[in-house]
């Protein structure tokens, strides 16, 4: 404490920051009501119940999905087999099975495998949640149990289980008014995994998926409910050494009915947003039916959907929905294929400016914004990537001939009329190419190629500048090689380079670089760089 | 109790029967034939003779071996209380030496209100055991070694094996060591050494026969007459469930479940299924219910996939198969692009995308594990030039592009070569 007073002394202490000091006890006082002991009812969802129809409700499309999970669930005290819910990626399968304990009010320990990324970590999750015990500074952010073994986390879970089970049993007996708000309902206690195909990518993966899916068989616990969720479904984790399967539950993926009536939930103005959907919603289905992506795709298309309208609470008719179905109709294809494409906000001023500018120019349906680079890099930086992309892309041979230091770019002359059979290995050399994808350099023909191109700008600089800091530029090379292996590993970090495998006779790691072309060509039109006299084309 | 709780109640008593394997394979134990009555034969003349034993219980999964071991030691420790002790492990926990001697040691010390200490070496532990077994046949007591998935035990030294069986073979110890495991091979994974210490002694766990299974069905689903529920519900229903014991339909269906897995535990989490969809209104079990879970149980999960993907997803599917057709060996995203354009210039479809938004597509379908990449250690590559296979059957493709609502004609007739 003594620490934290000291530097409050030397600051000028303003009237607002002093009466926080005086409020510090009452944070204490937070601080102390936190670490006070959780009880069983922290193992319920926690917010007040909801009925069945309202659970029906929030999650259109999934009414056969949920009927059926409530009545495998059974009635309260009623044991149950191991449950499978599968299904593609956002298709509700947590929120629901979430969901629905917070409809029967049961107690539930939920463990995701996603953030549980070992075994030891999913084992200590799930003990601290059954014995109640909270990480905080007390007791140094640990586990109740240091727990890294099957057997070991069998052991510890037979003993909390039967602690809760217990204390479940209690707590019906006490209270005669089932229906107390807050207390959970029945004896039974379950056990949620989440994620659970990130578990087949795990070291120790065959021994704990077969432990996992064999452990209501092991526990031998009546009062005990697994549910499993994953992404794929059972017939993916099929391993040498079997075990019963549990009872698969499938959700599909939403149809297109269901994706409007989900993306028109919590809409506004719905009868707007329902005349966007049906412009917009039948070709985007054709790409994903995704809810998330589709999402994402239509929040800026109803922006400009929205553009011509000034009254928000507008009722459109049909006269209405055609003038602004013909505003929409030219951003719809670009948008198309920009679908998965997350754009970062730009700042105000520079939307403003670019507002200004697109108006001039939106006859040109946006190709000038594909033209430029929308995110910042240096020149070296710029420079290193076209290094980069040539060595990958231009096979080593060719080098020479390339990059003649003496400034001559003379790659095209010669043109013989090729014959039949040089054009067939012209094809198959191309289909290889095209297979193989970018090759792998060495770090020195990266450097080698960097000098050459950096002394030709730089020649074509002095030329223009009539040698004015000439000497300057001579001396700047040696400094400018260690900023490069700056720049290196932060192309890498970037993912623009990746590390290759390395050579086997000299052990030295290769690269390879991974943007494409049209990236490479928006660079160098940055630079004005003529990127098409150096890249070998057959 | 009501009426209206009755079904309810009957709902959980059914569920509880199901999910309690002891109770099921009760149906199984009444006659001398059958497997409990040889186990329990076997252990109690070990028991009672002091004499060591051991035995291997085999049988496909599901069969009922644990389920039937547990019966026979539960009734054991009734009729000679004192004189057994069990001890359990696992091969899918305790594989290994110093986890299986700890857990021994564990259970011995819980058996026997000794205090165990975790600190205790492979050494100590040994030791402790071989200790226990000598003062236990002194005192005539016999331990009882349960080894579940026990081919397990037999991979790599099989020391926790030799140990135990070579334990046994001193005058003063008492114990039965059971072997339970799936693979009908089990014994003849042991080493020498082991398997010269092993008595050859096996019991085999067979699928139910017919009349087996249609006595367990009324064992489990006839509710019992003087119990909680009300006397005259219990009546009908089970009046209800005779008559649609005997029908044909039923029968069909039943088998029709009983031909993927014949074992008792596959149509125990059938009628698992089965029995959570009666209608609590009425309360009585129906035909519909078990048809319902058959087809519920019956999935075609590709087929489902290939419901799950869009139009552009079903595109990519399409033309890999194309460049398999064309017997290509290998071929990546670039190839695959490659061809979707080519399939667009020559028919001019109105789904053409830009690259980006396939190759986003691309990754779906790894994600739906109906594509995957063919060699693993391509993380020096990026997604687009590593080469990728189909992992669904042309066939299966077919059948799902046919019942894909509204898929273009275009993509149907790719397939068929008509095009």
């Amino acid at each position: 404490m003594g620490k934290e007073e000291s530097p409050q002394i030397t600051r000028r202490t303003t009237r607002s920051s002093s009466s926080v000091t005086v409020a510090k006890n009452g944070v204490e006082t937070t601080k102390t009501s936190d670490s006070r002991p959780l009880t069983i009812n922290e193992l319920v969802f926690g917010e007040g119940p909801i009925g069945l129809d309202d659970l029906l409700s929030s999650f259109p499309g999934r009414r056969v999905q949920i009927l059926e999970l409530v009545r495998l669930l059974g009635p309260s005290n009623s044991p149950m087999l191991p449950i499978f819910i599968y299904g593609g990626s956002s298709t509700g399968k947590t929120s629901i099975i979430l969901q629905i304990f917070r409809h029967l009010n049961r107690p539930f320990v939920y463990s995701s495998c996603r953030t549980c990324y070992c075994p030891r970590i999913l084992f200590e999750s799930i003990l601290n949640q059954l014995l109640l015990h909270r990480k905080n500074a007390a007791n140094g952010y640990s586990s109740v149990k240091r727990c890294e073994r099957p057997s070991d986390f069998v052991n510890s879970l037979h003993e909390a289980l039967s602690n809760v089970i217990n204390n479940l049993k209690g707590n019906s007996g006490k209270s005669s008014n089932k229906n107390l708000v807050g207390w959970p309902d029945g004896n039974m206690i379950y056990l949620i995994f989440d994620n659970l195909e990130l578990v087949r990518e795990w070291d120790k993966s065959s021994t704990i998926l077969p432990f996992l899916f064999n452990l209501f068989d092991v526990l031998k616990m009546p009062e005990v409910g697994l549910i499993f969720v994953s992404n794929t479904s059972p017939d993916t984790y099929y391993s040498s050494m079997g075990y019963m399967e549990p009872i698969p539950v499938h959700f599909p993926d939403y149809t297109e009915d269901d994706n409007r009536q989900i993306l028109m939930k919590n809409q506004v103005n719905r009868k707007l947003y329902l005349s966007f959907l049906d412009v917009v919603l039948r070709p985007f289905c054709r790409i994903t039916r995704r809810v998330d992506e589709l999402s994402t795709a239509f929040a800026p298309l109803f922006e400009k959907y929205c553009e011509p309208v000034s009254d928000s609470g507008l009722v459109p008719n049909e006269e209405m929905k055609r003038m602004l179905f013909s505003h929409l109709q030219p951003y719809i294809a670009p948008s198309l294929n920009e679908v998965f494409k997350v754009s970062s906000q730009p700042s105000t001023e520079v939307k403003s400016n670019r507002e200004i500018k697109q108006k001039g120019s939106r006859r040109k349906s946006g190709c000038e914004e594909i033209d430029e680079l929308d995110f910042h890099m240096s020149t070296s930086a710029k420079y290193l990537l076209i290094s980069a992309f040539l060595a990958s892309r231009n096979p080593a041979t060719l080098d020479a001939s390339l990059f003649d230091p003496m400034g001559g770019f003379d790659s095209r002359k010669r043109k013989r009329k090729p014959s039949q059979k040089s054009l067939e290995q012209k094809e198959t050399a191309e289909q290889e190419l095209l297979m193989k994808g970018p090759g792998t350099f060495p770090l020195e023909r990266l450097l080698a190629i960097f000098q050459c191109i950096t002394s030709i700008a730089e020649g074509s600089i002095d030329e223009e500048e009539q040698g004015n800091e000439g000497l300057e530029v001579q001396g700047g090379d040696s400094k400018l090689m260690s900023d490069v292996l700056l720049q290196l590993s932060s192309l890498c970090n970037a993912n623009f380079i990746i590390k290759g495998g390395s050579c086997p006779l000299e052990g030295l790691t290769r690269y390879r670089s991974t943007v494409s072309e049209d990236m490479v060509m928006k660079v160098a039109r940055s630079l004005k760089f003529p990127l098409s006299k150096y890249l070998y084309r057959r | 109790m009501g009426r209206e709780n009755a079904p309810e109640e009957a709902l959980k008593l059914i569920r509880s029967r199901l999910c309690n394997p002891s109770f099921v394979f009760r149906a199984f134990s009444d006659s001398p034939e059958s497997n409990y009555s040889k186990l329990k034969f076997i252990i109690s003349s070990s028991v009672t003779e002091a004499c060591n034993n051991s035995i291997l219980l085999l049988g496909p999964r599901g069969s009922g071996k644990i389920a039937v071991l547990e019966l026979v030691l539960k009734d054991l420790l009734l009729e000679y209380a004192d004189m057994i002790s069990v001890i359990r492990l696992s091969g899918l926990l305790h594989r290994d030496d110093n986890c299986a001697f700890k857990e021994i040691a564990r259970q011995l010390c819980v058996e026997h209100q000794l205090i165990f200490s975790k600190m205790a070496s492979f050494d100590d532990n040994s030791q402790f055991m071989i200790a226990m077994l000598r003062e236990c046949g002194l005192a005539h007591k016999t331990i009882i070694f349960v080894l579940d998935e026990f081919d397990l035990f037999a991979q790599g030294k099989q020391r926790v094996l030799y140990s135990l069986l070579d334990a046994m073979q001193s005058i003063t110890s008492q114990a039965v060591v059971i072997g339970v495991s799936c693979r009908l091979d089990a014994d003849q994974l042991l080493e020498k050494r082991v398997r010269s210490r092993f008595s050859h002694r096996k019991l085999l766990f067979l699928p139910p026969s017919k009349g087996d299974i249609e006595r367990l069905l009324e064992h489990i689903f006839s509710l019992p007459i003087d119990s909680t529920l009300p006397h005259d519900y219990a009546v009908e229903f089970n009046a209800k469930l005779q008559i649609m014991l005997a029908d044909d339909k039923f029968k069909q269906t039943v088998n029709a479940h009983m031909n993927s897995d014949a074992s008792v535990n596959h149509l125990s989490r059938f009628l698992f299924r089965a029995v959570s969809y009666m209608d609590l209104g009425s309360g009585f079990l129906s035909l519909e219910n078990f048809k319902t879970a058959l087809s519920n149980i019956q999935r075609q999960p590709k087929l489902e996939c290939i419901k799950d993907c869009s139009v552009l997803e079903l595109y990519v599917l399409v033309c890999m198969r194309r460049l398999e057709v064309k017997e290509k060996n290998s071929y990546n995203f670039i190839t695959v692009m490659k061809e979707y354009k080519s399939i667009h210039d020559s028919f001019k479809t109105s789904d053409y995308y830009a690259q980006n938004v396939c190759l986003r597509a691309f990754e779906h379908l790894l994600h739906r594990e109906l594509i995957c990449f063919t060699d693993n250690r391509g993380y020096n590559q990026s997604v687009e030039f590593r080469p990728v296979k189909l992992l669904i059957s042309f066939h299966e493709l077919h059948q799902g592009l046919k019942s894909y609502r509204s898929c273009p004609g275009i993509l149907v007739k790719l397939m068929d070569h008509e095009v």
